[in-house]
Parts: C-alpha cells; sequence; structure tokens
C-alpha cells in the first residue's frame, strides 16, 4: 500500500481534514469498509494505528528457510518474557506482525490472551482463514433459549452478502448441502488425504449424523482476481508473496486504492469518537500520531469502526460527551459486555495402523471439518448444554517434530525414524459456541494509562458451566468418533486453553432490536448516533461456533450499502 | 488462533512451569547457570549431538552444526531450569568419561562414545504415564531428552537435514492428498 511519507499529517484546519467517510482500522472488516465505501465513490481516510505494512515487500520471513532463523522458528526466553500473550500465538517467522506487549499493556483481570496485530491489514495477515457461514440456528439461537437479546437479522438478511463477499475473497471448500452449516460459493477443495477419506466413510457408517467435510479455508486452489493460486507452503502466517490467501493487503485495500478514492494514514490511533450535539451525529473521530503524540481531528459523514472488537468497545466508551456521558452510544449500558470468544483445545487424537504404503506432498493450510452436531433439532438436544461446536481436524503420517519425542532410542536407528513417515493420525479439536454474559466484559482504567496518556484496557472473563460442559462431550464424541473408526491409541484431551486463545473475540457492541438491551441496530448503525456504524467482532449478538471473520465481512459489506443509500437519501 | 499452532502448542519444550518442590532441588534448577561452559565445550557438545544423530549415508549431527543451534537454543531459548539440568549433565558425562575410561568424551571410540550414550539415557529414562508427565513438569525434560530434542531441532532444520537425510520441498505448487510411498521414501522436513 502507500508510503506513509507521501500521506500528509495535516493540520490545516477543518477543510483540509475533512472525508466522506472514516474507517477506523484496515483489519479484515476494515479493509473491506474501505473497498466498498470507496468503490462507491466515497473519499475514505483509513485510519491505522500501526505502521505501514506493504503488500509483498514487506513480508520479510516469507521466503527464508527453516536454517536461517537464527532461533530455527523456536521461541526464546525474551519472548515469554516481553511477550507473555502474543508468543502464544506466533513464532519467529510471524512476531513482525503482532504487538509487543510490553509497549501496549492491558489489564487481565481474569487470564484472557488479547492477541493483537497493530499494522496495515491488522489481524488479516495471520488469520486461521477458516470460513464457515451462520445459519438460523444460530441467528435465532438466542431467542430460543433465553441467553443474550435476539439477533435483529436472519439468515436470509444476510445470504446475498455471504454470496457477495465469498466472490471476491475466493474459499475453497465443497458444498455439503447442510442447513445448519450452509455452503459458501466455493473454488475447488483441498482434498483430503487417504486416512482423513477413511475417516470420513467410516464415521458415515457409524455416525451418519456427523457429516466429514473439507477445511473451508481462504485460500485459492485456482488464480483468482489476480491472486494466487495457493502454493501448498503452509507459511501464511509471514505473509504470501503469492497473494495466496485472503488479507486487507493483498486484497480489499488495493482495489479500494486503484479507486483513487483511498487515503491511508498509519501510526494514527484513534481514541475518540466526536459527538455534535447540535446535528446529533458524530462529526469525525480525534487522533494520536503514535510517533508525534499529536492530536488531529478527523472529520466525515460517516463513520465505519473496525477497530476490532476489544479496541472498538474502548473508544466507545471514551467517547463521552455532555449526550453520552458513559460513551458513545452507550444508553444501554452493554457497550463492552457480552465479551465471547469461542472456547478451544478440548478434543482426542488417534493412531491409525493402515495406510502405511501412502503418504502426500505439499503442505495444505487447511484439514478436515465436522461441523456442529450437537442441539439441532430434538432428536440431538443435550440435556447438559445448549448450543454446540464444531471440530477442526487433521490427519497426518508422523515427522520428526513428534519422532523425537517418541522413544528413549539414538544413534543411526533413530536417525533412521526420523527419516520414515512414521504412522498416520488424526488430531481433532472442538471450536465452541460461548454464551454471551453481561459480566465477561473490559471496563477502563482511567488512573492506569498507557504511553499515548490513553485508560487501561482491564478485561474480566470466565467461561462458565455451558462452556465446561461442552469440552467434556467434546472429548468424548472425538474420542468415539476415532474409536469407532478403527483407530488406536485413542486418547482424549483437554488443554485447558486460556480464553482468547482462539483470537475470535467478538459482542462488546452487540446488534439487537431494542435501544435499551443493544448498540447496534440490523445495519450495525449506533442505535443513537446513526452515522456511526461498526462492524468489526464487537457487533456480534450471539458467537455461534463456526470461526467469525466471514460473518464480518459479509455485515460490512451490508452495512457499507445501506450507508450510501442513506447518505444518497440525505437521512445521514 | 492458527490451527497448526494450536496442535503444536502442547508439545514446545522448554517452557517453564512453576512449583513447590524441595530447597535443594529448587536452587540446583534456578541457581545462575554456568553458561560459559556451554562456549568452552562446543566440541564436546558436537560429538555428543553425533552420536544422537551420527553421519551415515547422509551427514550427521556434526556436519550440520548442530552444536552452535544447540548451544544457542540452551542460551536463548531455553528456560533456566532447563539450562541448569543440561549444563550441568554435560558435567555429569565429563565425569563419567573420566572415571569409567580416564578420558574426555570426545577422544573416545565410537563404541565407546555409544556405551556413554546408552548410560546417559538409562540414566534418565522416562518414567511411563502420568506420574513420567508430572515429573517432566516439575522437575524438568532430563538431560538426555534435552540433549536428544535440542539436536533433533537443530539437524532437521538444517540444510543438510531437511534436504539430504529429510524431504524438503520449498514451494510445493501443489497439494497430492494421496500417493504411494516410493521405496526409500523420505519424511517431510516441513509441515
Amino acid at each position: 500500500m502507500g508510503d506513509p511519507k507521501q500521506v500528509n499529517i495535516n493540520s490545516g484546519g477543518t477543510a483540509a481534514n475533512t472525508y466522506d467517510a472514516i474507517v477506523v482500522g484496515s483489519g479484515i472488516s476494515g479493509g473491506w469498509a474501505a473497498k466498498e465505501l470507496c468503490e462507491k465513490g466515497l473519499k475514505t481516510l483509513v485510519l491505522e494505528r500501526g505502521r505501514n505494512v506493504v503488500h509483498i515487500k514487506d513480508y520479510t520471513t516469507s521466503t527464508m528457510h527453516p536454517w536461517e532463523f537464527p532461533n530455527r522458528l523456536e521461541l526464546t526466553e525474551q519472548d515469554r518474557e516481553e511477550n507473555p500473550v502474543q508468543c502464544q500465538a506466533y513464532d519467529e517467522g510471524s512476531k513482525q506482525f503482532y504487538v509487543k506487549d510490553k509497549e501496549h499493556p492491558y489489564i487481565q483481570s481474569d487470564p484472557f490472551y488479547w492477541i493483537r496485530g497493530y499494522q496495515l491489514g491488522g489481524r488479516s495477515l495471520v488469520w486461521g482463514r477458516q470460513t464457515y457461514r451462520l445459519s438460523d440456528l444460530d441467528f435465532e439461537a438466542n431467542a430460543k433459549d433465553g441467553h443474550g437479546v435476539d439477533w435483529p437479522i436472519r439468515y436470509k438478511d444476510i445470504a446475498p452478502w455471504y454470496d457477495y463477499v465469498e466472490q471476491f475473497v475466493g474459499i475453497s471448500g465443497q458444498a455439503a448441502g447442510l442447513a445448519h452449516l450452509p455452503d459458501s460459493v466455493f473454488l475447488p477443495p483441498m482434498e483430503m488425504n487417504c486416512v482423513e477419506t477413511h475417516f470420513r466413510e467410516e464415521s458415515k457408517k457409524h455416525f451418519p449424523d456427523r457429516p466429514v467435510i473439507h477445511g473451508r479455508v481462504a485460500n485459492l486452489t485456482r488464480g483468482w482476481n489476480g491472486r494466487g493460486p495457493c502454493q501448498f507452503r503452509n507459511l501464511c502466517d509471514r505473509g504470501c508473496p503469492f497473494s495466496g490467501y485472503f488479507s486487507s493487503n493483498a486484497a480489499t485495500l488495493p482495489v479500494a486504492a486503484a479507486t483513487g478514492n483511498l487515503t491511508i494514514q498509519p501510526h494514527a490511533i484513534v481514541y475518540q469518537v466526536i459527538y455534535d450535539e447540535r446535528t446529533k451525529k458524530a462529526s469525525g473521530v480525534r487522533v494520536i500520531d503514535e510517533l508525534t503524540k499529536k492530536t488531529t481531528d478527523y472529520f466525515a459523514k460517516i463513520i465505519f469502526l473496525n477497530a476490532s472488537t476489544i479496541a472498538t468497545a474502548s473508544i466507545l466508551l471514551q467517547s463521552t460527551s455532555n449526550r453520552f456521558p458513559n460513551g458513545m452510544g452507550n444508553d444501554s449500558d452493554q457497550i463492552g459486555r457480552n465479551l465471547m470468544d469461542h472456547h478451544m483445545g478440548s478434543g482426542a487424537t488417534g493412531a491409525y495402523m493402515g495406510f502405511k504404503d501412502q503418504y502426500y506432498s505439499g503442505r495444505r493450510p487447511t484439514g478436515i471439518y465436522i461441523p456442529r452436531f450437537r442441539n439441532l433439532d430434538e432428536k440431538t438436544k443435550r440435556a447438559d448444554f445448549l448450543r454446540g461446536y464444531g471440530y477442526q481436524a487433521d490427519g497426518e503420517r508422523r515427522e520428526w517434530k513428534d519422532t523425537m519425542l517418541a522413544g528413549d532410542d539414538f544413534g543411526a536407528d533413530y536417525k533412521k525414524s526420523l527419516a520414515t513417515p512414521g504412522p498416520w493420525s488424526i488430531w481433532m479439536g472442538a471450536w465452541g459456541e460461548c454464551l454471551p454474559n453481561p459480566d465477561n466484559r473490559i471496563t477502563l482504567e482511567q488512573d492506569k494509562k498507557d504511553s499515548w496518556g490513553l485508560p487501561l484496557v482491564n478485561v474480566h472473563f470466565k467461561f462458565g458451566d455451558n462452556e465446561k460442559a461442552m469440552r467434556k462431550d467434546a472429548q468424548q464424541a472425538a474420542a468415539e468418533m476415532l474409536q469407532a473408526a478403527g483407530f488406536e491409541n485413542v486418547q482424549p484431551f483437554d488443554y485447558h486453553t486460556t480464553a482468547g486463545s482462539a483470537v475470535h473475540e467478538m459482542g462488546t457492541a452487540r446488534m439487537g432490536q431494542d435501544p435499551k438491551t443493544s448498540v447496534l441496530n440490523a445495519h450495525n448503525q449506533i442505535h443513537e448516533v446513526k452515522n456511526v456504524f461498526v462492524t468489526d467482532g464487537s457487533c456480534m449478538t450471539s458467537s455461534a461456533c463456526q470461526n467469525p471473520s466471514l460473518t464480518y465481512m459479509a455485515l460490512t459489506a451490508r452495512a457499507c450499502s445501506f450507508a450510501v443509500e442513506e447518505l444518497k437519501k440525505g437521512n445521514l | 488462533m492458527n490451527r497448526r499452532k494450536a496442535i503444536l502448542s502442547f508439545v514446545l519444550i522448554g517452557g517453564g512451569a512453576g512449583a513447590g518442590f524441595s530447597g535443594y532441588t529448587w536452587f540446583r534448577l534456578q541457581k545462575t547457570p554456568d553458561i560459559g561452559y556451554l562456549d568452552q565445550n562446543r566440541a564436546f557438545i558436537a560429538d555428543l549431538a553425533e552420536t544422537i544423530i551420527p553421519a551415515t549415508d547422509t551427514p550427521g549431527a556434526k556436519a550440520a552444526g548442530a552444536e552452535v543451534i544447540i548451544i544457542k537454543l540452551i542460551k536463548d531459548s531455553a528456560d533456566r531450569k532447563t539450562k541448569n539440568i543440561f549444563i550441568d549433565g554435560l558435567k555429569t558425562v565429563a565425569d563419567h568419561c573420566q572415571s569409567e575410561y580416564h578420558n574426555n568424551f570426545s577422544s573416545l571410540t565410537a563404541q565407546q562414545q555409544q556405551a556413554v550414550m546408552g548410560w546417559v539415557r538409562n540414566k534418565s529414562a522416562k518414567q511411563p504415564g502420568i506420574i513420567g508427565k508430572v515429573k517432566d513438569k516439575v522437575l524438568g525434560k532430563s538431560f538426555f531428552h534435552i540433549l536428544k530434542e535440542y539436536t533433533t531441532i537443530a539437524f532437521c532444520t538444517s540444510k543438510t537435514g531437511a534436504s539430504d537425510t529429510l524431504a524438503y520441498n520449498f514451494i510445493p505448487g501443489a497439494y497430492n492428498a494421496c500417493m504411494p510411498m516410493t521405496p526409500g521414501q523420505k519424511a517431510w522436513a516441513t509441515k
């Protein structure tokens, strides 16, 4: 993207700092907002709090061999001391795309990993790329069991927008015809290997209600919109020099820039949305320059907040005024509340002794998926928990990283065992729904400030009994599937993963029908401030169990279309 | 979280785990490690690594420069407990060679070196099951297992280890989900 030196840091008055639209954040949803608004002809300013990352040129580790890394991709003591949270997600090849915990402190009233990437493209550079649609099973869940508030939309409202974004993103997968996990617009799938195919066929016999499907992933199995295809290196989180997967840097921002309507301002920390008491609208945003710490106001007719769930809630809570003493749009007291993250790290592994004469080549950046099969209907209803989980799974032969832990041998025989593909195994782990709970929330610590004088975020979060019961079931159900498919040494596991580890945090400015109990309406507008749109994870009314980025993208495109229509009608 | 990272996050070595145990053990594991001993014994470490992964029809740990990486990882990557176990382990092996063979490890014959390594291995054999796991977590991995794992990492991520002993394909270009093993099929160096 653009050279930051060519972007003016303007102090020349209101007119020079005025745009049609401002987008706060350049990650997966901010990139979409930029693309849609620019394509619709709006002069759009994207404010990114971190550095510029130029597509391909700044992927400095992407073509490095393992032996070129000083620590051979192992974490160091310095990583664990200085970046105790971020190092849970990064390795030596990707750490440049994560913040430094020391520079960006927050308070964990409860243990919660807040994984962040402050740079152009945000976490879209390092995301897991799994892409699944939500369905009415998810949009109706809150209304049916009474947790949280009802979503103001249903599947029919978002379905065309899933189609729309998928046609641009490029998602490999295969149609499965499941009502509760609707099919996307697909590129060819990444094939299952022989142990996965075996597992699928055996599961069909023993658990016909638990289909095993191809992982759906935003990696390109053929050239798509001038990007890709994927080269099967599985080094995605270093940035892809082949544009083989979807990121803001590779996909949305270049399209936005090509319109001539895009201005990107890196190092721009937005800390407030400015409220105009006279017009009862937001007039702009207040920014601190990351490097000079100088403050500047920028103005626009509409503002999209895409700073990521926790940061967006933090900005709104800081946006106090006479009208909104507790934060912009916070009449409901719901901003910062209902923080959710998928619980992950429970499941089972098993070894398979067959297929000794079969192997694979290439490194597939996805695996297989077992969609949710609990609480779909009366027949699958559970007494011990509500809602459900899906399994991400992966079949492979044992290679050196596991072989070295397998025995006490050494010498020539050990070397030979390293060089020989070991037994097949399948690892399957659940990603499970988290119920909305108003006590799981972020608050601001006004007496503890960061380097820019902004209050620190404090995270309060505990998984509840529902999630715990689900984790038990996820271990048992995975183990019984592997056993039925003839796997040996089947071992259920629970890694007791820290909350936040899924990096699917969401829910802190939820959509809803009633302004008394929600922050955003059905079009992602703040109920009381109609020209502010929130379309990152904070808008989520429930978490479902699917990887959420695709839904953020679809909601963003939908809200942009609505916003431009409303602008044309003079309603904003 | 990246799915691959989720799978790997439970096999990493050297991650600290605090726990209460006796004062002497605590001191032994938490004292300031004698880091200087590593660089003074580079050749010794290289020969130990070569005993774990020897040259055969392909180059071994020494040719891969494994000792450089082992020393770097012990210095920079291992936690204090692991550093101490490793350095104390080196000294124990050196003492053993002197008392048994009146010589240093590097001067022993290959056969003698293997016998010493067998002695080291038997001394630190993993206790099976949950007891072994708890012991690893509280007391740290044994010298043998630290040496074996760091030697393996150093070797398998080296150019020769990845390309000559294992199979390395930097840019596969395609994914072949199922292919018959060819005679002498090597395991992939990277996932």
